[in-house]
């Protein structure tokens, strides 16, 4: 299949000048965003996406800050041109402003306000400029596992938020009471605004300078290119059905109760379709996501094998991709599934999708990564000052998994956190009445394989005064695991050691609010990656530099990658052949 | 009495310190601590409840070892390991004796960490 739309005439080196603004416009939107917001986990941790999507709601180019909101903001302006296109809910004029924080359409939670704003050129819609961004309070119930959207926080439907012109003052009044700092809800709606108006004045200007067909024909020939180059590389993945497994410990509510990620994978010809029917149902806690986030896994997993530095991020791209998402998985979830949590089980759906397709293209594939977030809140009254104390250690960095020519990499942050930041051990030691005993690599955690699982990474937090800590971390059961031969990384580890305990008889679990006396620990061990390839297949002298490094022990190196070490650490050259001989003799007999 | 209570008793400040506590822990998110986790609802973890127990603990961690404050905390139930509440322990501040400055001492601490919650 070739390229559909008509228009491979569009002047080239005007869709040059366009991909290039395009980007631009959106740089700018995020730009302004982060400088206006009230709240950091806006303007440092980049928890927002912007866009421009056509008239029809199709994603134009998005700047995008984590990588599962991919999908989120095209399917809510849809929804809204879907709203608006029943008569007895008026139309969309060029004054407006459209807004909602729908779980169920954004896909993540009702922290997630979007406001769309339309760019009407010449009197005719041609555009939007859109911005989802996190508002860190939206109501709702503090502390425990929800299970129900009600007790989310305050919920708003698709409406508009400025109509004509003129701003709703009774919407904005409905909000300000339905959350506990207005002034900071209103800090960020604000900024979110600007980030819109940036965007149709950005948008206008080339619009203005171009001419609206001429602009339009190259987007159009934009996302044709885009579709080609994910077509062809669709093309060379061989054709068939492939399918994977993996987990989740549970839902934080039936704890143990483990949750299935099952799914499955069409390639024919150059169209590809994943299919998330056999994700699990949506649970009864809080870590469902709607639709547009089983698109998004979908989306996120497919970039990534066809099309990973085409820029901008556009609707051309994902044309050769069919998802198959049936209501009610936990990906799909329909109200009232409560929502809050929705960012966790997504990761481990695209680790899934890679694994499925793991024998077919080895090449383009990674094995699993640690998948969680691994952070923990703790809270308290310091001793020192005699004030109320909350603070996070974390995110912590795990290990991402190897890949077919490269060694994994060690101590980042999970995949839907993007370039989220950590909190520096000496900032936290001199705000919190906590001490970092440890922040080390795991020793051993990257999986072993001809190619390394990247290493997770171990803190340990004494507590100097009486303090609670909770931590809601997953994948602690199900271990990042390897591919083609290579082994799994170790799993993600919580858990809470009194003073004078001893830390290896504890069993890793979700900690929930638990009390902390001076001299208690936490331990936060991020998990480490999947290897790829048989570990006896890697190069003795790249395992005798890991045991160098203290990536590996010896232990490891002979048990695991059947390499012998002289006492100097240098490879014994024959030794290691023997091992390896000796090895494979075993696996045949 | 000292001079931080604006020479209230000790029984009207308790009463007036539950009051601003039920204020300012309904307001409360700790927004301002802002970011860390990307995308979650950092403060999930955080209930008005669990900070309370905090403060609690904190002034109980303090105080323990001050015998006139001894049967206060015995009579809220606030012992070694076992949880009580705020209001309990005020309500038992509210019947002590007046005069007391170890009382006020307390109270004061509850007032500092009360008034410096709305910065966190």
């Amino acid at each position: 299949m070739t390229p559909s739309s008509d228009h491979q005439h569009a002047d080239a080196v005007l869709t040059e000048i366009v991909r290039n603004g395009v980007l631009a416009v959106t740089e700018e939107m995020k730009t302004n965003l982060m400088r206006t917001a009230y709240n950091m986990i806006i303007y440092e941790a980049l928890d927002f996406t912007v866009g421009l999507f056509t008239a029809e709601g199709e994603t134009i180019s998005i700047g995008i800050g984590l990588p599962s909101f991919i999908r989120g903001m095209s399917n809510t302006i849809k929804a809204k041109l879907e709203h608006y296109s029943r008569p007895e809910n008026g139309t969309i004029g060029p004054d407006d402003i459209l807004v909602t924080n729908d779980a169920y359409i954004t896909g993540s939670h009702l922290n997630h306000f979007t406001f769309s704003q339309p760019i009407f050129f010449e009197g005719k819609l041609t555009a939007w400029a859109c911005c989802m961004a996190h508002w860190p309070d939206v109501g709702g119930a503090l502390g425990g596992v929800t299970s129900d959207i009600y007790s989310e926080g305050i919920q708003i439907p698709v409406m508009k938020y400025q109509d004509a012109g003129r701003i709703n003052d009774d919407l904005v009044r409905i909000i300000k009471s339905n959350v506990r700092l207005p002034d900071r809800a209103m800090g960020d709606l604000r900024a979110q605004i600007v980030a819109v108006n940036t965007g149709h004045r950005r948008f206008s200007e080339i619009l203005r300078r171009y001419g609206r067909e001429p602009v339009l024909a190259a987007i159009a020939r934009i996302m044709d290119h885009s579709e080609a180059a994910a077509r062809a590389r669709t093309r060379s993945i061989p054709d068939g059905v492939y399918e994977a497994e993996s987990f989740m410990d549970d839902d934080g509510l039936d704890i143990g109760n483990r949750v299935p990620i099952k799914v499955r994978v069409i390639k024919r010809g150059d169209e590809m379709t994943v299919d998330l029917s056999e994700v699990s149902p949506q649970v009864r806690g809080f870590f469902n996501s709607g639709p547009s986030t089983g698109y998004s896994c979908a989306q996120v997993a497919y970039k990534c094998l066809t099309s990973p530095t085409d820029y901008p991020i556009n609707e051309g791209s994902f044309r050769p991709l069919k998802v198959i998402v049936p209501e009610g998985t936990v990906v799909s979830a329909s109200k009232p599934a409560a929502m809050r949590k929705w960012m966790t089980f997504p990761m481990t759906v695209v680790d899934t999708i890679f694994k499925a397709l793991a024998d077919a293209i080895p090449d383009r594939t990674i094995a699993a990564h640690h998948a969680d977030l691994v952070i923990a809140l703790f809270h308290g009254v310091s001793p020192k000052d005699g004030r109320f104390f909350i603070g996070f250690v974390g995110p912590s960095g795990g290990g991402w998994g190897a890949k077919q020519n490269e060694d994994g990499m060690s101590g980042v942050v999970c995949s839907n956190d993007g370039d989220t930041h950590n909190s520096p051990c000496e900032q936290l030691e001199a705000k919190y009445p906590i001490l970092i005993e440890r922040h080390a690599l795991r020793v051993d955690s990257g999986g072993a394989g001809r190619q390394r699982g990247g290493l997770g990474t171990e803190t340990i937090v004494r507590a100097r005064a009486p303090m609670s800590v909770d931590v809601q971390s997953d994948r602690m059961h199900c271990p990042p695991w390897g591919l083609q031969g290579g082994h799994a990384g170790l799993a993600n580890e919580v858990f809470v050691v009194a003073r004078g305990k001893d830390p290896e008889s504890e069993v890793p679990r979700k900690v929930r609010n638990e009390r902390l006396m001076p001299g208690d620990r936490l331990f936060l061990r991020a998990g480490g990656g999947g290897g790829f390839g048989p570990p006896h297949e890697r190069d003795p002298q790249k395992v005798a530099n890991d045991v160098r490094q203290g990536y590996v022990t010896r232990q490891s190196a002979r048990e695991k990658y059947r390499v012998a070490l002289n006492e100097d650490g240098s490879v014994d050259v024959q030794g290691t052949e023997a091992l390896r001989r000796e090895g494979l003799a075993a696996e045949r007999a | 009495m000292n001079a931080s209570n604006g020479g209230r008793g000790a029984g009207l400040r308790a009463i007036a310190l539950m009051a601003a506590w039920r204020r300012a822990v309904s307001a409360h998110t700790a927004l301002s601590t802002g970011m860390a986790c990307a995308c979650g609802s950092p403060f999930d973890g955080v209930s008005g409840e669990a900070l309370e127990q905090d403060l609690v603990f904190y002034v109980y961690d303090k105080y323990r070892g001050v015998p006139v404050l001894h049967p206060l905390f015995e009579q809220a139930g606030c012992l070694d390991g076992s949880a009580c509440d705020l209001a309990t322990l005020l309500r038992a501040v509210a019947s002590a004796p007046e005069g007391l400055a170890e009382v006020h001492g307390l109270l004061d601490d509850l007032e500092k960490a009360i008034s410096g919650f709305g910065r966190l």
